[in-house]
């Protein structure tokens, strides 16, 4: 839903158990990655080759107002 | 340092636990070692051409070329070993006396060194492809931390390593059941994988999710540990699997199952028992796969029901949301009409 920009000169990968998903984002570039609807609830998002880089996606009523953050 | 070895141990345990036992499995087979040697460089050799390329892959088809492909290789892999599955079979119990009586130099013939080599090579190439950008992007960083490198270096020898136990243990398995043994663990395998990349679908949105966490087992397993992964590669295993992905493995678990079993003699499963064990898994199948379409709840549900002399009109919409490029936000209504002529037959226009 919400594109994802690996800046840094490296790349990463996208992952969450919570959400099921994996995805690599190439080095500088941008993805997409596909969820929802999802019901209310956070969901744990992670970069798997940085372990330092997690965050969480807040779902609160409606899914439109999902809100992401990502922190180090 | 320290980072670095987890992560890349990490990626590597996957594909090191598969190749672990497929060599196990084709105990006898010559040159064993060798072919795995050639599975491990074209998958490596793979695995450069991808990361390399991985910017074109990701953009190609709207976006969704990583999961196509990944989707592509681990169904490929998964079919694979469902063949030789089936394939040891019915050939298995010849070549555990052959080798028995013959010691280990045996001819096996063509079918288990295709599958030695290829599920090789696609097991290197998908993990492969993730640590090479990983430590492509250390070295072309610039950062001076050789450790990063160094630690990488270690997590490839560690994961290796778990790879090489597992091969050495399910080595010293006896001979006679061997083959059993390895071939439900290949099994699991299968179904795992074909499971994951029918995951990998439903994440494009090429496939429905039916229901996006059918449980949530990471309080039990958490699925980025070494258990977790592990877990992962052995038997597809991920905390919150999609129905679909639910559905799927436990469809090729009888798909691939039921013959092993109804050919594998010493199962002492006869052909005729095999046959309702087979229809009571497709019915558990069939039965998931219905209640799930009423879970999801914006599916209707047509009884088959047909009486004779009724008139019907009808009206159905419906009203879908992104999950996916192919079905983004839509709506539709359709107008029906229809008649049942006869108690087996109805028309709808």
């Amino acid at each position: 839903m919400r594109p994802l920009l690996a800046s840094g000169g490296m790349a990463s990968e996208f992952g969450s158990f919570d959400l099921n998903r994996e995805q690599i984002v190439p080095s500088g570039g941008t993805i997409t990655v596909w969820i929802g609807p999802l019901s209310p609830g956070k969901y744990k998002i992670f970069d798997d080759f940085n372990p330092g880089t997690t965050g969480w996606i807040e779902v609160s009523k409606a899914p439109k107002d999902a809100q992401s953050c990502l922190g180090h | 340092m320290f980072g670095a070895l987890i992560i890349v141990f990490r990626e590597v345990l996957e594909a090191a636990l598969v190749i672990g036992v497929v060599a196990a499995a084709v105990k006898g087979l010559p040159r064993r070692g060798r072919l795995v040697g050639t599975g491990i460089t074209l998958g490596v050799a793979g695995a450069a051409l991808v990361a390399s390329g991985i910017d074109v892959i990701s953009g190609f088809a709207h976006g969704t070329g990583q999961e196509l492909f990944e989707a592509g290789v681990l169904a490929v892999a998964g079919l694979m070993l469902a063949w030789h599955n089936l394939w040891m079979a019915e050939h298995g119990r010849e070549m555990a006396a052959r080798l028995e009586s013959l010691g280990s130099d045996v001819t096996a013939g063509r079918e288990p060194v295709t599958m030695l080599v290829v599920v090789t090579a696609l097991a290197v190439l998908r993990e492969g492809s993730e640590v090479a950008l990983f430590l492509y992007g250390i070295a072309a960083s610039g950062v001076k931390d050789t450790s990063l490198l160094i630690g990488g270096l270690l997590g490839l020898a560690c994961g290796a390593a778990v790879g090489y136990v597992l091969f050495a243990g399910l080595s010293r398995v006896p001979l006679k059941s061997l083959f059993r043994v390895s071939n439900v663990i290949i099994l699991f395998i299968a179904a795992g994988m074909l499971a994951r990349g029918a995951q990998f679908l439903v994440q494009a949105g090429y496939l429905p999710a039916l229901i996006p966490n059918v449980w949530n087992t990471s309080w039990l397993v958490a699925g980025g540990g070494v258990m977790g992964r592990s877990l992962g590669a052995l038997v597809g295993y991920t905390p919150r699997p999609s129905l679909t992905q639910v559905l799927v493995w436990g469809g090729a678990l009888a798909v691939i199952g039921v013959p092993m079993l109804v050919k594998g003699r010493r199962a002492r499963v006869t052909a005729t028992g095999a046959v309702p064990l087979a229809m009571a898994a497709l019915a558990v199948m069939a039965g998931g796969l219905v209640t799930s379409l009423v879970h999801a709840a914006d599916y209707k549900v047509y009884a088959p029901t047909v009486v004779k002399g009724e008139t019907e009109l009808e009206m159905r919409a419906f009203n879908s949301w992104g999950v996916g490029p192919l079905s983004g936000a839509r709506r539709a209504v359709k107008f029906a009409a229809g008649h049942t002529f006869t108690n087996w037959w109805a028309t709808e226009v």
